[in-house]
């Protein structure tokens, strides 16, 4: 047909798994306690981030959110993809990452440790910290309440990355306005 | 027997059949051929020009533009897969392909430029119609032409309005957040 085999393959099983997953979510969740439950969160982090969000700094912190965001996004729908873990609940039934709580929380949690650590020091700590409640903390509750099903996953595997995606994004945050500020000496 | 299993059990299954799927023809057809390297090369260029002809001294701000397109398009980008609209028939990395096909970088960086070029509304506004219009119908076309992307219940005319709807609407996410941050220093201080 029009299709070579790979991508045909690839198309049905798509259409299938897109099928299921519009299925189970009008039968399951929309409308559910959990549905709201999540929405609730989704609203409620934006909301806390607004309040405590320092405003005359935005442009930079909402990037830092924004880079976390493009990172959460992107890990998680690979750990998906591979099977690694699960988000049982969605706001919306198409590209579950985009409303699983991990979006909720890790673009506002990073960004306001970002905007109140000015030094490694204090950040590192903030870090360690957050680390630690979402790995052994807040992932177990999510995982006991049913929002997150781990399939081939430790509890502890985040623990890493947690910490490694902290670093490299205010590494990079700090890098970007290091770039403007000295690109802007030299035009003076 | 699939349909014997429900819910989550049957989607899990389900993924892990799309992902070997995935991953097998990437290993077979390719990574490694012509096609494979051609598209590591569009990325580099793609990238490389970007880094040029940005103003480094208004990189956090074109920087936010790029970043924020990005969650938008990405988002769009796996849904239309996901709902069969268009599939991209080769890859980078077989895991989330819709990230390392070239239309999501491509259209980011070419948006954000369009931003740091045109400073006005109007001359945005301008701008984005006919950038629209060169990635809807010249860029897309020519990737399909060359089997990069292939549009299933899609066409490029929605390409277009959608386009110019994210980079309007993200110009003004942009505009917004500057004018606040603007108006809190202005009031500390």
């Amino acid at each position: 047909m029009f299709f070579d085999t790979g991508i045909a393959t690839a198309v049905e099983l798509q259409k299938l798994l897109t099928y299921l997953r519009i299925n189970e979510w009008l039968q399951d969740d929309l409308f559910h306690f959990r549905w709201f439950f999540l929405l609730g969160v989704f609203a409620f982090s934006a909301l806390v981030w607004w309040k405590l969000v320092d405003k005359s700094r935005l442009p930079e912190i909402t990037l830092h959110a924004g880079l976390t965001a493009i990172i959460t996004l992107v890990l998680d729908e690979m750990g998906e993809e591979l099977t690694l873990w699960e988000y049982p609940a969605d706001i919306i039934a198409i590209f579950p990452p985009l409303s699983a709580v991990d979006l909720a929380s890790l673009p506002m949690i990073y960004s306001l440790i970002y905007q109140y650590c000015k030094t490694w020091k204090t950040f590192l700590w903030a870090t360690l910290l957050m680390a630690t409640i979402f790995c052994f903390i807040l992932e177990p509750l999510l995982v006991w309440s049913d929002f997150y099903l781990i399939l081939k996953w430790k509890y502890y595997y985040g623990f890493p990355i947690y910490i490694t995606m902290a670093i490299f994004i205010r590494w990079m945050v700090l890098k970007i306005y290091a770039i403007a500020r000295k690109s802007k000496e030299k035009q003076v | 027997m699939l349909l014997a299993v429900t819910g989550s059990a049957a989607e899990i299954e389900i993924q892990k059949m799309l992902t070997s799927v995935h991953i097998e023809k990437w290993l077979q057809e390719d990574v490694f051929q012509f096609k494979w390297w051609l598209l590591l090369g569009l990325f580099t260029l793609t990238i490389a020009l970007w880094w040029r002809m940005l103003n480094k001294a208004r990189i956090p701000e074109i920087l936010l533009y790029t970043v924020l397109t990005t969650i938008v398009m990405m988002s769009i980008d796996e849904c239309g897969e996901e709902l069969i609209l268009w599939v991209y028939p080769i890859y980078l990395l077989p895991v989330f392909p819709v990230i390392t096909a070239i239309n999501l970088l491509f259209v980011s960086l070419v948006l954000s430029l369009t931003y740091q070029y045109f400073p006005t509304w109007k001359s945005f506004s301008s701008a984005a119609i006919i950038i629209s219009g060169l990635l809807s119908f010249i860029f897309e076309p020519a990737l399909a032409w060359a089997d990069f992307y292939r549009l299933l219940n899609w066409n490029y005319g929605y390409s277009f309005l959608l386009y110019i709807a994210v980079a309007l609407f993200i110009r003004g996410v942009v505009v917004l957040i500057f004018s606040i941050a603007e108006n809190a220093q202005r009031h500390s201080s």
